[in-house]
């Protein structure tokens, strides 16, 4: 489905990604691991359509994604949810909602979106008193759940979630968790940036271990967590809360 | 002089043949992206509309002000300095070459460029700062789509219909305000204005304003979207934005009218 293939990524005269080599299949879903600044975001971002690798290819089904036609290639198939919330400041939060729809499905049913975002704020439990506010207006928190309902509504075959967990409060930590079931039930690609337990044991089915921007384990989850490796084991002892 | 001088200056050539090709790589992929717009879903009709009214709506007054001021000062001057010769017919040739072919696409330009082009810059890379570009792209929507086109749509139309709104204003704005202090006959003016100013005149005056509308869209996109991660990269890419449109603008506008003179 989707396939890494010599991926190198320089910047200001230093590899960031370095020999990356990677192949992601549908109902799986993958954790990327790693120290601060083993290049985790950034290799989200090569696999996810926004940076360009300087050398190598990140292909969907058979096609470059960073080829002319890039656009038309990752159309409605990425679902990219931000570790700090991101969207565009002069929208509303509907607006932001509605944004990748109004772009990817012209001509989509706006009644049937708009009554689909309020059963999502519901499960999340969100007010849709919120939709008509700017992001500015609304918590960190709430912006990152948010992030995950815009990427949830094109129902797009390949998820990419950048610490998923992170700042969220426990009841908001349980939806999180049961909704990300339900999606890798329903067979679509997960790929998580985290450090956390949880979504490791609960989760994740295999795990990209990276170091300084080069792959350092990519296996079964079950492998990882019981591995011999003395480096993993301390990187697990050490950063795995 | 020190044995790397060469070096150094071959470096810093290479650097601007970069920095020049890819500028016109994106300037390309903006020109193609435009005029296929109507096929475009990623278009931004509100943009569009809101570009025009801030830069178009909104500079309307300034723009009527510069205007009045300079059509005023050439008549003033045209009257002191051909009357004497007793060539007043002149006035409204350097009227017709001064303001309507030259002055008036240039300094709407510039009132364009104060206002807008930094306010495009500044706020496309606030957006880059703010990873709402990574967003787009994320979702596969072209951000010269989505922010550039709809912007450049925005100001081309803008910067056109200020143009002509200078042309006007300048011409009877700068009559009215003579005529206080001036007596000049409201029939002969027309009449004599009428009598320089040919089509080629306006029409010259309306592709400069479309041309400098799209340099100005242009080179501030650019330079926003090129802020790669701080905040203090903003102020630095308006300025260049604002150099940068002024010098190709005084070029373009140098070029346009020597092939103008050439046509003639």
């Amino acid at each position: 489905m989707l396939e890494l293939i010599g991926v190198y990524l320089k910047h200001e005269n230093k590899y960031l990604l370095q020999d990356i080599s990677l192949h992601f299949e549908l109902g799986t879903t993958y954790i990327l691991t790693g120290n601060i600044e083993s290049g985790k975001e950034i290799l989200m971002k090569v696999m996810g359509g926004i940076i360009e690798p300087t050398i190598g290819i990140v292909a969907l089904k058979g096609h470059n994604i960073y080829s002319r036609a890039r656009y038309q290639v990752v159309k409605n198939k990425f679902g990219f949810v931000f570790q700090d919330g991101v969207m565009l400041a002069n929208l509303s939060i509907c607006e932001n909602l509605m944004l990748p729809l109004n772009h990817l499905y012209v001509g989509h049913d706006k009644q049937e979106a708009l009554i689909r975002i309020q059963e999502l704020f519901a499960y999340f439990d969100i007010s849709t008193a919120l939709l008509n506010k700017r992001p500015a207006d609304v918590s960190y928190t709430t912006r990152k759940i948010i992030n995950f309902i815009r990427a949830v509504l094109i129902n797009p075959e390949i998820y990419f979630i950048n610490m998923p967990l992170f700042n969220l409060n426990v009841s908001d930590r349980q939806n999180f968790i049961s909704y990300l079931q339900q999606i890798k039930e329903s067979g679509k690609i997960i790929i998580m940036s985290t450090n956390n337990r949880i979504l490791f044991e609960n989760l994740a089915d295999r795990v990209i271990l990276l170091d300084k921007g080069r792959i350092r384990a990519f296996c079964q989850t079950e492998e990882f967590l019981n591995t011999k490796d003395p480096d993993i084991i301390d990187y697990l002892n050490t950063n795995i809360g | 002089m020190s044995d790397d001088f060469p070096a150094k200056i071959g470096s810093i050539t290479y650097d601007n043949y970069l920095r020049i090709k890819e500028f016109f790589i994106f300037s390309y992929e903006v020109i193609v992206k435009m005029l296929s717009f109507y096929g475009q879903s990623h278009l931004n009709i509100s943009v569009v509309i809101k570009q025009i009214y801030f830069t178009g709506y909104e500079a309307v007054v300034i723009i009527s002000i510069l205007a009045v001021a300079l059509g005023c000062l050439i008549i003033l001057q045209g009257n002191i300095l051909f009357t004497a010769f007793g060539q007043s017919r002149w006035t409204y040739m350097l009227l017709v070459s001064v303001v309507i072919r030259e002055l008036s696409s240039v300094l709407t330009a510039l009132i364009v460029i104060a206002r807008s082009g930094t306010s495009i810059c500044t706020e496309l890379g606030n957006m880059v700062i703010n990873s709402e570009i990574d967003l787009l792209k994320s979702y596969g929507i072209s951000p010269i789509s989505y922010l550039v086109v709809s912007r450049a749509i925005g100001v081309v139309v803008a910067m056109f219909t200020l143009t002509i709104i200078f042309n006007f204003v300048a011409v009877f704005g700068g009559w009215f305000l003579t005529s206080l202090f001036y007596p000049i006959f409201l029939g002969d003016y027309i009449n004599n204005f009428i009598n320089e100013v040919m089509i080629v005149d306006i029409l010259l005056s309306v592709i400069k304003s479309i041309v400098f509308g799209f340099i100005i869209a242009l080179v501030a996109s650019y330079h926003g979207l090129k802020v790669a991660k701080s905040t203090t990269e903003v102020p630095q890419r308006t300025i260049k934005a604002v150099v940068n449109s002024i010098m190709l603008i005084m070029f373009v506008n140098i070029l346009i009218t020597y092939i103008y003179s050439f046509i003639q």
